[in-house]
């Protein structure tokens, strides 16, 4: 669903992602490690069609995103850091927004569900979003990439800053997505939660895919050893 | 979706507690102007009331004349401020007001076309 061949981006002659291909299939989660300026937020970018890579092509669904970036955006879902949402609504309505934007207009009640899928509580589904957590906001997130019924979701560092019980609802979030068939690529710092959530898992460094593996391949500790090792070399 | 992003635009706007404060803010002052307003009229029309009723008086008073001693005699009368005047006076609030305004009925002759236009032409000025 995702992919990536021969990526290469630079900024000012210093290359961002160079040489990167991966591919995420449909109902996989990719988690992308690496430390900050690896590159993570770069190949996101290109696949969401905001920066367009010097070499090589992204691609969403077989289409490239550089030729046909409004048909790719319209599969695509995308979580940041932190999510923005308009603090003068409440979850149900800037969630309503998303998805008309997006094109989906949906009854309430089917709004609602989304939001109920999305885990998030009853009661926050009216209250303006200026009292939402981080996690909540994340929740919100997946309620728009539900709506929107996306076949791609990209996340950036999504888990940064959730406490240990926030980040585990949304790995299990994440996982009911993927399993609808979607393809999931997170860029992360979190080892331990990339291994718990993830498929299969890449180490970047210097805009390069260091390596890749199935997360069960390795122990929480051998891919800590594994990733200071690939930063240190 | 431009629709779907002017009403969330516009439902934003209401929302915005700034937006209320200026639009009160606003809405009072309108409420004083309106009331100043009202209240100069009132009294500018008192007054104009006033400073009429004596040369009005005086003018009923007098004795019949004939038609050509009439003609060189007249009343002095304000313009009448109509209502709307508080909200906007015109260009020139000033401007031909009062008017010597002939007056001949009293004396049982009609005022002479002359004489008509002329009014018309210092109301017009």
């Amino acid at each position: 669903m995702l992919s990536a061949e021969g990526l290469i981006k630079r900024f000012n002659g210093i290359a961002a992602v160079d040489g990167l291909s991966l591919t995420v299939g449909r109902g996989e989660i990719f988690a992308l490690l690496g430390p900050n300026g690896a590159g993570k937020t770069t190949t996101i970018n290109c696949f969401l069609g905001f920066v367009a890579p010097d070499r090589g092509r992204a691609t969403v669904g077989g289409v490239d995103v550089a030729m046909y970036p409004r048909e790719t955006k319209r599969v695509l879902a995308y979580i940041p850091e932190q999510v923005n949402l308009y603090s003068h609504f409440s979850g149900l309505e800037n969630l309503s927004y998303f998805s008309e934007l997006a094109g989906a207009r949906h009854r309430e009640e089917t709004l609602r569900g989304f939001l109920a899928e999305a885990e998030l509580q009853k009661e926050a589904h009216d209250r303006r979003v200026t009292g939402y957590s981080k996690g909540m906001r994340q929740k919100v997130g997946i309620a728009i990439a539900l709506a929107k019924d996306a076949k791609a979701l990209l996340l950036d560092e999504p888990t940064s800053g959730l406490d240990p019980s926030a980040s585990h609802e949304f790995s299990v979030l994440l996982r009911r997505f993927a399993m609808r068939g979607a393809a999931v690529l997170m860029a992360t710092h979190d080892l331990f939660r990339a291994k718990d959530v993830a498929a299969r898992v890449g180490i970047m460094r210097h805009g390069r895919l260091a390596h890749t593996f199935t997360a069960a391949e390795l122990s929480d500790t051998d891919l800590e050893k594994l990733y200071l090792e690939t930063m240190q070399a | 979706m431009i629709a779907t992003i002017a009403r969330k635009e516009f439902i934003e706007m209401l929302r915005d507690g700034r937006f209320r404060w200026a639009a009160s803010i606003v809405l009072a002052l309108l409420a004083i102007a309106l009331l100043a307003g009202a209240y100069y009229q009132r009294e500018l029309v008192a007054q104009q009331r006033a400073a009429q009723a004596p040369e009005q008086a005086r003018w009923y008073a007098q004795e019949p004349k004939n038609p050509h001693a009439a003609a060189h005699y007249g009343l002095y009368a304000f313009k009448p401020r109509l209502a709307p005047a508080f909200l906007d006076p015109g260009s020139n609030p000033i401007r031909a007001w009062p008017s010597g305004w002939r007056r001949t009925s009293r004396m049982k002759c009609c005022i002479g076309l002359e004489k008509t236009r002329r009014w018309r032409s210092v109301s017009a000025n």
